[in-house]
Parts: C-alpha cells; sequence; structure tokens
C-alpha cells in the first residue's frame, strides 16, 4: 500500500506527518557517549568484591559447627564417640614452657599474665589470617 | 560521513572500540528520540528515555542476535524503557479543556499561515496521543511515524501481529474521536 492510498484509507494521516519527526536535541550524542564512558569506568570501580562471597559461607558454616557440636555434646550417651574424643583429649597433658619472667624481666607479673598475652598473641594470628583471607584481592 | 551498515559498527563495538558506537547514536537518534517524544509527551522526558535507551543498547549489545535489524532491536528497547517510565510517573489525564481553543494559542508570532496551520495538526495529535494509553501511543508512532509494518511492531512490542492490528484500530479510532471532539469544540468556540 503507496503513501495515497493510506493517505485516502486512514483519516489520521490527514493529521500527522511523518516526514516531521521531532529531531534529537542538540549535543545528543556526545551526552551519550559521556554516559556510556562514566557507565564502564563505574563498572570497574565497582566489580564485586570476591571475597566478600565468601564472609556468609565462612560464618554459615562455623554456625554449623557450633550447632553441631552443641547438639553432639547435649548427648547423654557417654559412650558416644565425641565423649571418648574428649575423654582423650584430658589425657594430653599441654604444658606451658617454664619460663621464669620474673627473674627475666625483674618484677613480678600477675600469673593469669602470660595466658592474656598468649590469648592476645592467637587473637592477632586469627586478625591476620581474616586480613590475608578477605582482603587478598584489594591489594 | 561514513555509510557503512550496522553491522559493521556493531561489530567494531564488540571488539573493544567502543567510539564506533558513536555512529550507531548519530544514525538512529532522532527516530529513537521521536518515538520517545509520542511515548512520553515531552521533549525532556524523551531526552532521558533516548539516552538511557542507547546506553541500555551499548550494554546489551552482545545479546544482539542479528535476527532483526539494529533499528527494530533498539525501537524494542526505546519502547520498553519510555512505556516503563511513564507507567512509573504519577500524571492526571488531560481534559478537552486543556487544549488550546485557537490555533493561534499553538504557534509562535512569526509563523506563515501554512505553518500556523502544521502546528495547530501536531498540537492536535499531540493532545490525542496523550489521551491515549502508553502502550497505543508507542504502537502509533511506530506506525505512522516510524512507518514500520504490523510485524515489526510485533516484534517490537512483543504481541502478536494481530494483537497489533486490534490495538492500532483501537487506538486510531480513539484518536479520531479525540481529534473530531476538540474540533467541534473550537468551532463551537469560534461561533
Amino acid at each position: 500500500m503507496n503513501k495515497s492510498e493510506k493517505f485516502k484509507e486512514d483519516i489520521l494521516y490527514q493529521f500527522i506527518n511523518p516526514e516531521k519527526i521531532e529531531k534529537a536535541p542538540e549535543g545528543f550524542t556526545e551526552n551519550v557517549m559521556t554516559g556510556i564512558e562514566i557507565e564502564s569506568l563505574s563498572s570497574v570501580v565497582t566489580k564485586p568484591d570476591r571475597s566478600i562471597i565468601n564472609i556468609p559461607i565462612i560464618s554459615g558454616l562455623i554456625i554449623a559447627a557450633l550447632i553441631l557440636s552443641a547438639v553432639l555434646l547435649s548427648t547423654t550417651d557417654k559412650k558416644s564417640m565425641v565423649f571418648s574424643f574428649m575423654d582423650q583429649l584430658k589425657n594430653v597433658h599441654i604444658a606451658l614452657p617454664d619460663v621464669n619472667f620474673d627473674k627475666l624481666i625483674g618484677f613480678a607479673l600477675p600469673e593469669w599474665m602470660i595466658y592474656l598475652l598468649i590469648g592476645l598473641f592467637m587473637l592477632y594470628l586469627f586478625d591476620l589470617a581474616l586480613d590475608t583471607l578477605f582482603h587478598r584481592e584489594r591489594k | 560521513m561514513d555509510y557503512r551498515g550496522d553491522i559493521y559498527y556493531i561489530e567494531e563495538v564488540l571488539a573493544g572500540k567502543q567510539s564506533a558506537f558513536t555512529y550507531l547514536v548519530d544514525r538512529h537518534k532522532d527516530h529513537v528520540f521521536n518515538l520517545a517524544v509520542k511515548i512520553c509527551g515531552n521533549r525532556e522526558e524523551a531526552e532521558e528515555i533516548s539516552q538511557d535507551a542507547f546506553i541500555k543498547a551499548f550494554r546489551s549489545l552482545a545479546q544482539f542476535k542479528m535476527k532483526s535489524s539494529f533499528a527494530t532491536w533498539l525501537y524494542r528497547i526505546v519502547y520498553n524503557t519510555a512505556v516503563s517510565h511513564v507507567r512509573g510517573r504519577k500524571k492526571g489525564p488531560l481534559l478537552l479543556e486543556d487544549f488550546p481553543a485557537a490555533i493561534s494559542d499553538c504557534i509562535g508570532t512569526n509563523s506563515t499561515e501554512d505553518e500556523a496551520e502544521e502546528e495547530y495538526r501536531k498540537a492536535l495529535v499531540n493532545f490525542a496521543l496523550q489521551k491515549i494509553s502508553e502502550e497505543e501511543r508507542g504502537i502509533i508512532g511506530l506506525y505512522y511515524y516510524e512507518e514500520l509494518s504490523t510485524e515489526e511492531i510485533a516484534m517490537i512490542v512483543g504481541i502478536s501481529r494481530s494483537n497489533v492490528k486490534v490495538k492500532l484500530f483501537r487506538a486510531r479510532q480513539k484518536m479520531v474521536e479525540i481529534i473530531e471532539n476538540v474540533e467541534k469544540e473550537n468551532l463551537i468556540y469560534h461561533e
């Protein structure tokens, strides 16, 4: 169907002039290209940190382990594998090296201080391990 | 001016030459903008929609399977962007009294009689367009301004060809009715 046939058939063609379309404003192409450049840059900056995905997995595993251990330890069956393992643990004697700190530093330290220092050291190692795990990609 | 086909520039963009997209924007911007104006009814929002549509097209260019023309694929993005934009905004319907009563209200002071007539018709059609739904505006825009076939419109809008024909028929009827009402009101006003 050519244009004149369409015109006769369709009353809207008396009002619509397809040759007179709305033109895009000045600088439209430049604005689009700027938008695309910004988009490309922001997609680089906001690249998801894969290590963050590990956080819920690790915390989930820890919670699961805690729940499991709570369930297993609360059982009344004294002959269970967990209790026999705990018995074995009691037989292991962990002794701290017998260092006389009083002589080393010249004054007396409270008895619990050594446990506090060891605890702090363990926390430092734990923190170091977490930092290495979660900040690896950022470095 | 470079007259290579769209496919050439698409392949350039996909190969990493981002600047090749400029040619595609330049080539299609007026048609994209016109469709957006027809659907949303004003130039400011249409500019925003058109830019958004081009950015979306750039982002998903790798998904363009070349089964249709690039223009058809692009129109689909513009249509969907514009329709969802219009749905998201809260705007009351236009009343018949909102249309300027006289031709002189629609035109600039330096216009000739022919230009005045053309401006009046344009205002009348735009008024009627704003009284129909956004989907119908899109279909009218694609059919009358972009002069696409009902088959192409069906691909863009995502409905069957027969459904396009039905919607087109209804939209046309509504618009004609609105235009006739406005003209009738204007005749009464001038008498």
